[in-house]
């Protein structure tokens, strides 16, 4: 996964990360305590089991379109964040 | 930061996982061609452009503009895409020049509403809280692509969804 933020009059920031490292089980499990104790989503849990599938989708998306490119933001002022898978 | 032609080849490219070499293969050119036309070194010629867009599975127009297929179309049962293969755009216009594009495979749509994901969550506007998303994927389901939802808010947002 990578982000990419382009904001001028400033240096260009780029982010890359490996995907399968941050989409994993264990980050589910974390996620999603994180999520439950700091988030509230109209007083729903999200429970570790569904994170993990939905991680376990983006993984699997990842592989049939590698390079999605999933948002394009660009603002009126010229700053632009691309998140790409 | 407007898109080339050669941005857009190449993500539709990616999109359907087809290399370089395959792509040129098929076009009868050589993959340093196409690897011309995705760095805007040079232009694929007029007449390529119905069979790139035909590879890629997009229309001329979308092509050239990046704007996705405006009209909605109902397919027959024998022509549908398995719904795992469909992508599921959000394009929002704010009315002071901001523009979001969402670009999401509908099968990681489809596990987000199981979870009880809201689409504004994802699109960051307001302007998709009456949007039965539900009903949306059965409509696609049911054989509906194209452009299935245009909002227009007082204050001069717009927001599109079209389904490919």
């Amino acid at each position: 996964m990578r982000i990419k933020i382009k904001n001028p009059g400033s240096k260009d920031i780029k982010l890359a990360f490996p995907t399968r490292m941050i989409f994993n089980g264990f980050t589910a499990r974390i996620g999603a305590a994180s999520i439950n104790k700091y988030v509230s989503i109209d007083n729903k849990r999200i429970s570790h089991t569904d994170l993990k599938r939905l991680m376990k989708e983006v993984n699997n998306v990842k592989s049939r379109y590698p390079d999605l490119e999933l948002v394009n933001v660009e603002a009126s002022d010229g700053t632009s964040v691309i998140i790409t898978l | 930061m407007a898109k080339s032609i050669g941005n857009r080849i190449s993500q539709f490219r990616k999109e359907k996982g087809i290399t370089q070499d395959e792509m040129a293969e098929r076009l009868g050119v050589t993959p340093q061609a196409v690897s011309k036309w995705e760095n805007d070194i040079s232009y694929p010629d007029i007449l390529l452009l119905p069979k790139i867009a035909k590879m890629l599975e997009v229309t001329v127009d979308e092509l050239l503009s990046g704007e996705a297929k405006k009209e909605t179309d109902f397919l027959p049962e024998n022509k549908r895409k398995n719904i795992d293969d469909m992508m599921f755009r959000i394009y929002v216009n704010s009315a002071d020049g901001d523009k979001v594009r969402v670009n999401l495979p509908m099968g990681l749509v489809k596990v987000g509403l199981e979870m009880g994901m809201k689409m504004p969550q994802v699109s960051g506007n307001e302007t998709l809280n009456g949007i039965d998303f539900e009903q949306l994927i059965y409509m696609v389901e049911s054989g509906l692509i194209g452009k299935l939802v245009e909002v227009e808010s007082a204050d001069g947002d717009t927001v599109e969804i079209v389904v490919e």
